[in-house]
Order: C-alpha cells, then sequence, then structure tokens
C-alpha cells in the first residue's frame, strides 16, 4: 500500500522536475548558469493563475481537449510501472490499453489543434499524427517480444521479467531500451525529432498545436506533456533496474536512472542539431528495424536457435 | 558477448543504409572491421595459431584500419563528401534493409532444423549482410560506394564462414584479400586519375566513355 502512495507521489512531483533538470544540464553545457530546477513549477503556477483567451472560431473540442489529453496521460501513468517495479493499476494485457490510452489522449490533442482552423497547427497535428503512428508498431513488437519471451500479459509482469540476468535478457533489454528512448525523444517532442525551444512555426510539431492555448489549460497540456516523459522513462528504468532489490534500494535506483536519463536528454539537447523534417520518420524507423531484431532474437530464443 | 557484437555489426548496417554520408560509410566499415577482429579473438580456441594471426592481421590492420584511412584520403583529396542522387531514397533504402533481415532471420530459423553444424543468429546476420552489400551497390550511384558495398558483402561473406565452420580456409581469406585490394586500387588509379577527364565520380558518367 505505501508503495503505490510513495508511486502516486512520484507521478504527480516528478514530471515538472524533470523538465527542470533537462533544462539545466542543456543550459550547463551551453555555459550558462541556466533556470532553476524548480522553473517549469513556477511557470505551472503562474499559468493557473490566469485568465483564458478562447477564439471565436473554435468550438467546445477545443475547450474540453486539453483536460481529456491530461486525463488519459494520467491513466497510462497508473498502469505503468515505476518505482520497485509496482504500477498503481494492473490488469491483463494492460499495456495494450496504456497504448490506446495515450493514442486516445493524441487524438483529442490532434482535433483540439485542428479545431481552431489555423492552417500552422493543422500542419503540426498532421506531423504529431504520421509520428505517432510509426512509433506505435515498434512499441507493440517490443513489448509483445517481451511478453513472449515469459509468458506474461501485464506491464507489472513484462518488468519483472526484464530485471532478470543473462547475456541475452541483456541484449534484448539493451535494444528494448533504446528503442524507448527514441520513442521517449518524440513522445517527449525532444531534439533530435522536436525543439521544445523553437520559435518558427514551420519547424513546429508539438508547440505549434498548441498555439492557440493559454492559461491553466496551457498549464496542464505543459503539465502532461512532462508526465509522459516520466512515463515512457519508467518503463526504460523497470528494464534496467534488477527485480529482486528491497523497495528502498529499487526507489533510490529507480531516481537515479531518471536523473540520468535527464543528463542524457539535455546532453543530446545541447550538442545536436534538430533532424530536417525529411528525415524524422527515418529515424523513426529505426526503432522498428531494432525492433525487428529483437523480435528475432526471441524468436530464435524461443525455438532453440540461440548456441 | 559474441550475440552483441553481432547485433552492433547489424545495426552499422542499418546506419549504412540510411547514411548519405561517405565518411559515416568508411567510420561504419572501420567498426566492422574492428567487430570482426573481437568475433576472430573470441573463437581463438578453435583457430590454429598461424591462421589467427593472419586473421587478425587481416581484420584489424587491413579492414579496420588500412583500408579506412586510404578510403577516407581518397575522398578528402577529390571533395566527395555525399551520395548526391542516390537512386533509392534513404527512408526507403532503410525500409528495404529492415526487409533483407527480417528475410535473414527467417533463413536462420529454418536453418535451425535443417544444418546441424551452424549458429543461427550468425548466420542470418551474415546472410543479410552479404544482400544488403549487394543492395548498396545497386542503389547508389558513386564508384567509391560501390567499392563499399564490396567490402561491406566481403565482411558478410567472412562473418558467414566464421559461423559455419568457425573459420575461413586460409586460401580463401588471401584471395578475399587481394580482391579488396584489387578493388581499391582501380578506384585509387580511377579516382586520382580518370578524375581529370570527368569531374565527377558516378557511374553515369562511364557509360559515355569511348576510345
Amino acid at each position: 500500500m505505501i508503495e503505490i502512495l510513495i508511486n502516486a507521489a512520484l507521478l504527480i512531483i516528478l514530471p515538472l522536475l524533470f523538465i527542470g533538470l533537462i533544462n539545466r544540464v542543456k543550459s550547463l553545457w551551453g555555459g550558462r548558469q541556466g533556470p532553476s530546477i524548480m522553473q517549469p513549477v513556477r511557470d505551472f503556477l503562474k499559468l493557473m493563475k490566469k485568465g483564458e483567451v478562447i477564439s471565436t472560431t473554435s468550438s467546445f473540442i477545443f475547450k474540453i481537449a486539453p483536460s481529456i489529453t491530461f486525463a488519459s496521460i494520467i491513466l497510462a501513468g497508473l498502469i505503468v510501472p515505476m518505482a520497485g517495479g509496482r504500477s498503481i493499476l494492473s490488469f491483463n494485457a494492460d499495456f495494450i490499453f496504456f497504448a490506446y490510452i495515450l493514442a486516445t489522449g493524441k487524438f483529442f490533442a490532434i482535433i483540439g489543434a485542428m479545431d481552431t482552423g489555423s492552417s500552422f497547427e493543422g500542419m503540426g497535428a498532421s506531423r504529431e499524427a504520421v509520428f505517432s503512428s510509426l512509433v506505435e508498431p515498434a512499441f507493440f513488437i517490443v513489448i509483445a517480444s517481451i511478453g513472449i519471451l515469459g509468458n506474461v500479459s501485464t506491464f507489472e509482469g513484462l518488468m519483472r521479467l526484464s530485471g532478470g540476468s543473462g547475456e541475452l535478457k541483456m541484449l534484448i533489454l539493451m535494444l528494448g531500451a533504446g528503442t524507448l528512448f527514441i520513442m521517449l525523444l518524440v513522445e517527449g517532442c525532444r531534439v533530435p525529432v522536436d525543439d521544445p525551444n523553437t520559435h518558427l512555426e514551420l519547424t513546429m510539431i508539438h508547440e505549434v498545436m498548441v498555439l492557440d492555448n493559454s492559461g491553466p489549460d496551457m498549464g496542464i497540456i505543459m503539465y502532461a506533456s512532462a508526465m509522459k516523459m516520466i512515463i515512457i522513462s519508467s518503463i526504460i528504468a523497470n528494464m534496467v533496474i534488477p527485480e529482486s532489490m528491497a523497495f528502498g534500494l529499487s526507489l533510490a535506483s529507480y531516481l537515479a536512472v531518471l536523473l540520468v536519463l535527464a543528463v542524457i536528454i539535455g546532453t543530446i539537447e545541447a550538442i545536436v542539431a534538430r533532424l530536417r523534417m525529411s528525415h524524422v520518420p527515418q529515424f523513426l524507423f529505426y526503432m522498428t528495424a531494432i525492433s525487428v531484431i529483437i523480435l528475432s532474437i526471441i524468436v530464435l530464443t524461443v525455438s532453440g536457435g540461440m548456441k | 558477448m559474441i550475440n552483441f557484437i553481432i547485433i552492433v555489426f547489424g545495426l552499422t548496417m542499418l546506419y549504412i543504409s540510411s547514411t548519405i554520408r561517405i565518411e559515416g560509410y568508411i567510420k561504419a566499415l572501420s567498426i566492422q572491421g574492428f567487430l570482426l577482429f573481437f568475433l576472430v579473438l573470441l573463437d581463438y580456441d578453435t583457430i590454429i595459431l598461424p591462421n589467427l594471426i593472419f586473421l587478425s592481421f587481416e581484420t584489424l590492420a587491413v579492414k579496420a584500419i588500412a583500408l579506412p584511412l586510404f578510403l577516407i584520403y581518397i575522398i578528402r583529396k577529390n571533395g566527395i563528401f555525399r551520395e548526391v542522387e542516390p537512386s533509392v531514397t534513404s527512408m526507403s533504402s532503410l525500409i528495404i534493409t529492415s526487409l533483407i533481415f527480417a528475410a535473414g532471420f527467417y533463413i536462420s530459423y529454418w536453418s535451425i532444423d535443417a544444418v546441424s553444424n551452424i549458429r543461427p543468429f550468425y548466420f542470418g546476420i551474415s546472410i543479410s549482410t552479404i544482400v544488403a552489400g549487394i543492395f548498396i551497390i545497386i542503389s547508389r550511384k558513386k564508384i567509391i560506394t560501390h567499392v563499399m558495398g564490396y567490402m561491406m558483402l566481403e565482411n558478410g561473406n567472412f562473418l558467414m564462414a566464421l559461423s559455419i565452420v568457425k573459420e575461413m580456409p586460409f586460401i580463401v581469406a588471401l584471395g578475399v584479400l587481394l580482391d579488396i585490394f584489387i578493388a581499391i586500387y582501380l578506384l585509387g588509379l580511377f579516382v586520382n586519375k580518370v578524375q581529370d577527364e570527368y569531374s565527377e565520380i558516378h557511374i553515369d558518367t562511364l557509360s559515355k566513355l569511348k576510345d
């Protein structure tokens, strides 16, 4: 019980700190002191206090879309195993629910953006749809392959299995973590897929979809996208943390993995340029290519071919 | 450890299939050379000593260091930095290479029951590397990329020999080395001498050659 409470608290507290940490790492690379780690929290509180401007061309969809997106991401967060490999909710085949509840949130974000009638936002929505559809098959191949290996069907079960040792398992988990890291960059809208700080509408993906949002809606959109990064980082963290650990130790290593991920993302953002828009699908296709390798390793293992 | 090296080898092939920078090709080739060297070392107990020395020399000195350095010298001297107009876009090239890998793994899956003295995972990656090397030769237009595609094909051959008999017969290895040497030599000759006539090192210009 206490583990679940801690996980729920982490799910609420960590997202904005994670973003703050990434920004801090990025500014350190640039030789600046940079904003405090708490800055996103302050931005969020500031936005929550503000009023909201809603365009007269938009309908009720524009008003409900951010809330639905936020709700769907919280639901996804409840299913994902966090510290100690424990998730708050767990049921059979919940990873399919996870993928589709995220997709539902994205669907509402997309139609919310199209509802404003702005051509820029429509363009961003179209890009978001294309990139998400490239990510999804790879995610399913990775998760399903790990499921085949251990004959389990819940997220918790998958992550427990992944804690084991053995060279093959390590290989699969390393490749899986690499694949999910690309997914983290896509879903979190980070460099090299998307640049969260860009100011040119033509090159934005996620930022351009929320140009019309302001006030509390903008605040929860910001919070939701940060939470999405925490969710995917949690999957990666549970892949690399061994399962047989006391909860305290496991919690500490979970936070350490998250810290390392934030440093890696910040570093990538500081030293790599954003990819040209036409090269992004190719980058995302690496996920599918790697997951084909994972799948074949698992098929060969199950049929006794790996010697 | 062996499986890890082989997977990295496969990943270099995926990288090669999607990049358009010639230096990227050369770096990936050099990495492949090092990986083959480590594979040879890891199999040291089954290989006789003179052969082991020769194979180490071939992979480390020739494939991983000498040839990449020479290729870099050629491209820097001639200012060839990227594949300007590949006949297949890099996205489709990546998709096709993934399909080649899937097919290679299918063959290795089939080989589990059909052949006894084989290491299926090795075999799948090596078949895929050979086919992907041929695909690179077909789809790229610069002569220098053709030679590099040929070198990848040879790396795949090498890997396949390791997967079946755990070593390549000495004379075959020598022959392959000679082939690569001739290819590189001709490439150098072509790039350095014929270059005066044709500013672009491009296979399309070869169709206009006459006495």
